[in-house]
């Protein structure tokens, strides 16, 4: 009985039934398999989510990160990096990859940088000269770079779930996404100066115009850095200060909005949360049961019996975390997975953060990754191209970021490197 | 379902056919009032809740004050937009899957695994109103309280089963709207 | 092996730490002198979540009982708090006293509402941390001070000072100091170091404010399926092992406080630095503290039993003038 349930729940699964209420029914098949009442499946959600001291920031950041792609802040940063990096042999890649990665950091690789860039950059790249599979692949890929920046809301999300310091994680960041977008930059850079492509002069005056024009956008990230590490205000105060701030900046200052439009955006910004978050209930009732049913401990004790190195078991969690991020979304994959591998990672002597930059990393890439991955379908939509030809376009930026992946793994000072050196907590 | 105009696969929560503009027929006056209420509210909680903060910043900056239980009640209004947001992408079919044969199938066949993956939601999220109106009923009884205007905390859940109740309802029409279009067929 | 009945527990305390290593060997005794009808299941660290979920979840059946401090004792047994008002008790002698005299009482009350006292040990005395010295009430207001969700005493003296806190679950202080969500808190030496909260703090106050209680309970359903001869055993198990974790509790205290003043944590001396008015105003603001909560927690008859039972131990031990404090 218990299997055959157990079957069509993932038989469910892979028809397409929500997220939320596949892992839900598992809760709830567990709970009546423990003989407990259903009703004690919503004291976990309930609790997280009216305790929880920093998951309140989530929907007031994606509500910034709304402002500011439904605003033409996207042409404002693209012409400033188009300005920095338009020198360079495939410049226009590069600046690709940095406007991306900003977007994303604020919008949370929801797809929103592919739907608010891509319309931008594609025909951009198309002009000057880059081929079709190079272009679609670049800015696919590019559709997560940037998660490990702040304010990203993975990086919240595995702070909320894996109980870790937040300033600690977006320290422990930026390092290792500066190295996936280097990696990245190189190779466009690369391929940029082999297909001929058209670059431009550098010029200090175009430099300074185009910061004058992004400088309310460009001072956002400066404004996070204060508020975060500066300790003067909570994190939340800084999500709200952010919001505030971008408003004034896109509705007054710069006019992309109406006023009107603002509830829309609203809406379309809590659509996601609510999307996310009703995840997050559903995860944490699936683990109320799994402690409740002490499955970690018997995880964590089958793993130390067949794995005893730290390496192997950081070898077989990407191999696993990659296979997660390519059939799974990003934060239904945070959610689930994390509370199960920290404790798990902790024996191993893996430090939490170091190990959320792994998890993030590997989710970025999975990202991208075929049959599933989330950009992949996103770009086809955005693109108008059959997936096919994605999976093709994507696939050699994929080796780029699988390398840095290895490298981010295996060196767990870059992540660790800025953390320590300013004694952040 | 195709559309008529252009014959692309019709998605049911999009505003317009993605491949020619063609716009949807457009809901019942009624259905379009509780809509705008629903988005309305949604608004209203945000923005409360972000107010509140930047009010709380000033008062304890300038004032050295605060609202009593103002950090609770704004992290109570998590649950109330996170709810009202997943009410808002069930009634879009925005609501994230996972969907790996959904892609394989012809359009036909996908309206009948619809149906099937309908039905085991409607099934679930009705159990998930039944366990949140229980675990209401534990607090409603302890009368427990926050801070902020000494509100009872069962107030502040009350939008779990409600959440889950538009859901289960969103997810009671879709299930019967894909499963006209199984038995109708496609239609071009 | 599996025990004909199972109870399954919940505690705050890390796995590790004397409480939980205490009670699992009380659980393991009990299961062998009780033959195997009564064995327990422990979920340490918070796992269960917060006091106030673990009640929900015993009320809704998920679990059977927990070893709950004052507050969470209060949410089932409102009374029982009576004992833990502030600047009132000035030693653990006091305060032992006055709660061994209130015992039976307390334990009929939890009787009535469906729970079994196993024993009783207390938690320790609160200590007021903070990351600047907090050198006038103006600059106390100033911060942003940590409350336990739902927590009436708490509340109630905060209004009485003049300031507006947060209030968190105890898991979610960590985070909040990382995130200067808040920056003040009072919390035994225990917690400040089993938690890692006091690498935030600089400053701790010489004087505690009150003494946290402590007790385990199980609810009287699970209970009422054991056989009498059992519950017996459980019982006086129980109270041995509780003598030995109200000890052991006192000497963690001791040792948290070595390694906090050895951390650097530096002792704000109140004598030295507070105005006398001030002092005096937050003596006025605890007296108003215990009074506003007559009605919500306790009534007024045990206050003033409790307030006598108090004066009782001070005739019987005027040598006893000895106020708790960090020398
Ligand atoms: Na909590
Ligand atoms: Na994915």
């Amino acid at each position: 009985m218990t299997g055959a349930l157990t079957a069509l729940i993932v038989l469910m699964a892979f028809l397409g039934a929500p997220v939320f209420v596949v892992l839900s029914s598992l809760a709830i098949l567990g709970f009546y398999l423990s003989d407990i009442q259903v009703a004690a499946l919503i004291v976990d959600i309930y609790s997280q989510f009216s305790n929880n001291p920093v998951l309140y920031t989530i929907p007031i950041f994606t509500f910034a990160g709304y402002i500011l792609a439904e605003s033409k802040a996207s042409i404002r940063i693209v012409d400033f990096s188009q300005a920095l990096f338009g020198w360079m042999p495939g410049g226009l890649a590069v600046v690709s990859l940095v406007a991306c990665a900003f977007f994303t950091a604020f919008t949370g690789a929801s797809g929103v940088t592919i739907i608010a860039l891509g319309g931008l950059l594609y025909p951009a790249l198309i002009k000057e000269l880059y081929q079709e599979k190079f272009s679609l692949g670049l800015l696919t890929s590019s559709g997560s770079l940037g998660l490990l920046f702040f304010p990203s809301l993975p990086i919240i999300i595995y702070g909320v779930v894996a109980e870790a310091s937040i300033p600690q994680l977006f320290a422990a960041g930026i390092i290792p996404g500066i190295i996936l977008v280097l990696l990245l930059s190189v190779y466009s850079m690369f391929k940029g100066g082999a297909s001929g492509v058209r670059t431009r002069r550098f010029s200090l005056r175009e430099a300074a115009r185009t910061a004058g024009k992004a400088k309310w956008e460009l001072f956002i990230p400066i404004m996070l850095l204060v508020g975060i590490f500066g300790g003067f205000v909570t994190l939340g105060e800084v999500a709200s200060i952010t919001v505030a701030y971008t408003l004034l900046v896109e509705t007054f200052i710069h006019r992309d909005i109406p006023l009107r439009r603002i509830p829309g955006i609203m809406n379309e910004s809590m659509v996601l949360v609510g999307g996310i978050f009703i995840i997050f209930g559903s995860a944490l009732a699936l683990t109320t049961y799994m402690i409740d049913a002490e499955i970690p401990y018997a995880m964590l004790e089958f793993i130390q019996r067949h794995i005893s190195s730290k390496i192997v078991f950081l070898i077989a969690l990407n191999v696993f975390l990659l296979v997660v991020g390519c059939i799974m979304d990003i934060y239904s994959a945070l959610v689930v997975v994390v509370p199960l591998i920290t404790p798990i990672a902790m024996s191993y002597d893996i430090n939490p953060v170091h190990l959320g930059i792994i998890f993030l990393t590997n989710l970025e890439i999975g990202y991208s990754t075929p049959p599933v991955g989330m950009n992949l379908f996103i770009s086809c939509f955005r693109f108008n191209k059959p997936v096919i030809t994605l999976y093709k376009a994507s696939l050699p930026f994929l080796v780029i970021l699988l390398i840095g992946l290895v490298v981010i793994t295996y060196v767990p000072q870059l992540s660790l490197m800025l953390v320590e050196y300013f004694d952040i907590r | 379902m195709r559309c008529k105009v252009c014959g692309l696969r019709l998605y049911d929560h999009l505003k317009t056919c993605p491949g020619c503009g063609t716009p949807y027929p457009p809901v019942h006056p009624i259905t379009a009032v509780l809509w705008k209420i629903e988005e309305w509210l949604l608004v209203g909680f945000l923005g409360i809740m972000v107010s509140l903060v930047l009010i709380q910043i000033v008062l304890r900056n300038f004032f050295a004050t605060g609202i009593m239980g103002g950090s609770e009640i704004v992290r109570h209004l998590v649950l109330w937009v996170a709810f009202l947001g997943a009410g808002v992408a069930a009634r879009e079919g925005k609501h994230i899957r996972i969907d790996v044969a959904g892609r394989l199938l012809s359009p036909r066949f996908k309206c009948g695994t619809d149906v099937l993956t309908g039905i085991f939601s409607v099934v679930v999220c009705a159990i998930l109103v039944y366990a949140s109106l229980n675990f209401l009923l534990v607090d409603f009884e302890s009368g427990m309280q926050i801070p902020f205007f000494n509100m009872p905390v069962w107030v502040l859940e009350l939008i779990i089963p409600l959440g889950y109740l538009v859901i289960t309802l969103r997810f009671a029409l879709r299930t019967f709207r894909s499963l006209i279009w199984f038995i109708q067929g496609d239609r071009t | 092996e599996q025990a004909k009945i199972t109870i399954k527990m919940a505690t705050l305390a890390p796995k590790g730490s004397n409480l939980v290593n205490i009670y699992e060997k009380l659980a393991e005794e009990i299961r062998i002198k009780t033959d195997g009808e009564v064995g327990f299941k422990i979920y340490w660290g918070g796992v269960q979540g917060d006091e106030k979920d673990v009640i929900r979840k015993i009320k809704l059946g998920q679990l059977h009982g927990g070893a709950f401090s004052g507050s969470g004792l209060g949410e089932i047994v409102p009374e029982v708090r009576v004992t833990e008002i502030p600047f009132v008790f000035r030693n653990h002698r006091e305060v032992a006293y006055v709660r061994e005299r209130l015992r039976p009482t307390m334990e009929k009350l939890f009787e009535e509402k469906g729970f079994i006292v196993i024993g009783w040990g207390d938690i320790g005395f609160l200590y007021v941390f903070s990351k600047v010295p907090l050198s006038s009430l103006e600059v106390a207001r100033q911060q942003k001070w940590w409350t336990l969700e739902g927590e009436p005493i708490g509340r109630e003296m905060y209004k009485a000072m003049g300031i507006s806190p947060i209030s968190l679950s105890v898991s979610d202080v960590a985070t909040s100091l990382s995130t200067n969500l808040i920056d003040c808190a009072s919390a035994t030496p225990y917690m400040a170091v089993a938690f890692q909260w006091y690498t935030r703090f600089k400053y701790i106050n010489e004087y505690p404010s009150s003494n946290i209680l402590g007790a385990m309970v199980i609810s009287k359903k699970i209970w009422d399926k054991i056989s009498p001869q059992s519950r017996n055993i459980i019982l006086d198990l129980a109270r041995q092992s509780h003598g030995r974790i109200e000890e052991a509790a006192r000497k963690e205290d001791e040792k948290c406080m070595k390694i906090l003043l050895d951390a650097g944590i530096q002792v704000y001396r109140t004598d030295e630095n507070i105005k006398d008015e001030e002092v005096q105003f937050i003596f006025d603001a605890a007296e108003k503290t215990r009074n506003n909560l007559v009605g919500e927690l306790y009534s007024q008859e045990l206050l003033d039993r409790t307030m006598a039972l108090l004066d009782e131990y001070r005739k019987e031990h005027p040598e006893d003038t000895k106020v708790i404090r960090i020398e």
